[in-house]
């Protein structure tokens, strides 16, 4: 016995592939809210004077601005090799001309864990 | 069919829009020669506020398109009647004629983020807390990144980051009108600078690479300044002018000291004129630079590898580790300008006529931040390596290098705080082998040479120094 019979068949089908569908993307999806994590790697200051930016280029690849707020903090590590605590997220950036967008990596809330050599 | 009609309808229907939406943009401005949007205000902001988080550090300007070329549109503040049409004239024609091709052609291209073909200079008295007595400090000029995304991406930015920071959505170099002189050859020098860091943010953004570390971006900026016009002497001035003896004590070149970076900047520039200076590439080294896909010194490795003569194995190294250390080791030799040393390799190009001459470092041990670095008098051995330091001891001819623990007796000792491929962090202190006796007297003590004051000459950098500097500063961009 179906369970509406004024509803069709192929109703039902489109609602479970939509649901699989909606669950892979839920699941595919690039992490941009903040989660802490542990990265390794350098603070550098970047950029040109007076607007560098203090950033972390961790051994993940990816190079993290460090939030204004916090910078003074930590640019006395400047070259520093560390392991630190931290809320990473990110933000894509367009271009004024909506050509291009740059997906901005940041971290805050830092703690450091370790300092290299100790 | 009924399909077909639906989808022409829906394609005229936004062409539609287009249309209007353009010329609504055309109607909102006075238009270019060349279609363009036409501006008539500036965001601009205090540099003595916190512009980062303090809303009232921006404000807006009322400008007056003065002068255009091809590659350029010259903007003036309203309030700066003294900047004339023929001065902007000239800054326009400046740019066109002795900047453009220059940086474009050794650097890379800028990103035409507003679609006008040009750039646009925006003449302006920055508002920078000078005052011919108290605060004989200033800002001959700027380019700001974020003018180069949209402002609903600057709005999210500023959600997250809780900044106050404002777009004008162009590519545009901002340009002193007072103090400086803007028919002088300073402004010309200003924008030859400030346009490099047009250029390398621009093929960062497009490119989707790393931005350029500060003392990369600083120093291949005053390379544009000196290819457009010519060494810059004021840098190397202030390098031999040695202040505070921070240049004998190793202030460092990879770290970038916010509080007083008029040394970093000497620093920054001089390094890479020794990298062109060595380079078969001499200019071009600096394109490999900011086509690299690494923003660090990663990015200088890989313009050394790119070029013929500094991939030379024989000259500089079988790695490309032992190639970079040995360039910053040669480099520290070099600024010590020993008339005893004929080894090109060891010389600065003719284009420097003014050679840094920096003294010896006496004490037996010393503090080094990243990239800094120190060169002794000594003749002994030494083998107490500490981590992250490199080390090299020559003669004083330059034949001899030895990198190879224990370093062998000769006449200078050089010691650098690498840390890019140790662990170590910053500062850390290292031993240095004790002075010595040579033929049986006492190293000349080379910290005493006499120098020329020039503490109190003009200094240019892109921000404000902190009072104590400031008061020794003048014009900085």
């Amino acid at each position: 016995m179906p369970l509406r019979p004024n509803i069709p068949y192929r109703f039902y089908t489109l609602l479970v592939f939509s649901l699989a569908a909606a669950v892979f993307l839920w699941n595919c999806r690039e992490k941009v809210s903040p989660e802490r994590v542990v990265l390794e790697g350098r603070f550098s200051m970047v950029g040109n004077m007076p607007f560098a930016k203090l950033v972390f280029r961790a051994s993940d690849g990816k190079t993290y601005e460090v939030v204004p707020r916090e910078a003074d903090r930590f640019k006395t590590m400047q070259g520093a090799r560390l392991r630190i605590e931290c809320l990473a997220g990110s933000v894509v950036l367009e271009t004024a001309d909506r050509r291009y967008a740059r997906r901005v990596y940041y971290i805050r809330d830092i703690r450091i864990r370790k300092k290299g050599g100790e | 069919m009924r399909k077909t009609v639906h989808v022409l309808r829906l394609g005229c229907i936004r062409m539609g829009i287009g249309i209007l939406v353009a010329l609504a943009s055309l109607a909102c401005g006075d238009g270019g020669s060349d279609g363009s949007i036409s501006h008539s205000s500036f965001w601009v902001f205090d540099f003595t506020k916190d512009y980062l988080h303090d809303p009232t550090a921006w404000f807006q300007i009322q400008v007056a398109r003065k002068a255009e070329t091809d590659r350029a549109i010259v903007y003036v503040d309203n309030s700066q009647t003294q900047v004339t049409e023929s001065i902007a004239e000239l800054l326009a024609q400046e740019f066109e004629n002795s900047i453009y091709t220059e940086v474009t052609q050794n650097f890379a291209l800028p990103f035409d983020v507003d679609g006008n073909g040009k750039t646009i200079l925006v003449v302006l008295d920055i508002r920078d807390g000078y005052h011919p007595m108290s605060s004989p400090s200033y800002i001959g000029g700027y380019f700001y990144s974020v003018d180069l995304f949209s402002k609903a991406s600057v709005d999210a930015y500023n959600a997250l980051y809780g900044t106050v920071v404002k777009t004008n959505e162009g590519d545009i170099i901002y340009i002193d009108s007072y103090p400086q002189d803007t028919s002088s050859e300073d402004a010309w020098r200003t924008i030859a600078h400030e346009f490099q860091h047009l250029v390398n943010a621009s093929y960062s953004i497009t490119e989707n690479e790393d931005y350029n570390d500060t003392w990369i971006d600083e120093g291949l900026a005053e390379a544009a300044n000196h290819i457009c016009y010519d060494e810059v002497t004021d840098r190397i001035d202030y390098y031999n002018t040695d202040p505070g003896s921070a240049v004998t004590n190793g202030h460092p070149l990879f770290y970038w000291d916010t509080a007083s970076n008029l040394l970093n900047y000497s620093l920054s520039y001089l390094f890479f004129q020794y990298l062109r200076s060595q380079s078969f590439l001499k200019n071009g080294i600096f394109r490999k630079i900011i086509e690299s896909t690494h923003g660090d010194d990663r990015a200088v490795q890989d313009a050394m590898d790119a070029d013929l003569n500094l991939s030379d194995t024989t000259d500089w190294g079988s790695t490309r580790d032992e190639r970079f250390s040995r360039l910053l080791l040669r480099w520290y030799v070099t600024n010590q300008n020993i008339s005893t040393i004929t080894n090109n390799l060891y010389k600065y190009d003719g284009e420097i006529t003014t050679l840094p001459d920096a003294s010896t470092y006496n004490s037996n041990n010393v503090t080094l931040k990243s990239g800094g670095g120190v060169v002794k008098d000594t003749s002994n051995q030494f083998s107490s390596p500490a981590s992250g330091f490199i080390y090299m001891s020559v003669y004083n001819d330059g034949t001899g290098e030895d990198l190879a623990t224990p370093y062998d007796s000769r006449d200078f000792f050089v010691a650098v705080y690498r840390t890019y491929d140790t662990d170590p962090h910053s500062p850390v202190n290292t031993p240095l082998p004790l002075s010595v006796f040579i033929d049986g007297e006492a190293v000349t003590d080379q910290s005493l040479r006499p120098r020329s004051s020039l503490m109190g000459k003009p200094q240019k950098v892109d921000f404000i120094l902190p009072p104590d500097v400031g008061n020794r500063l003048r014009g900085l961009r």
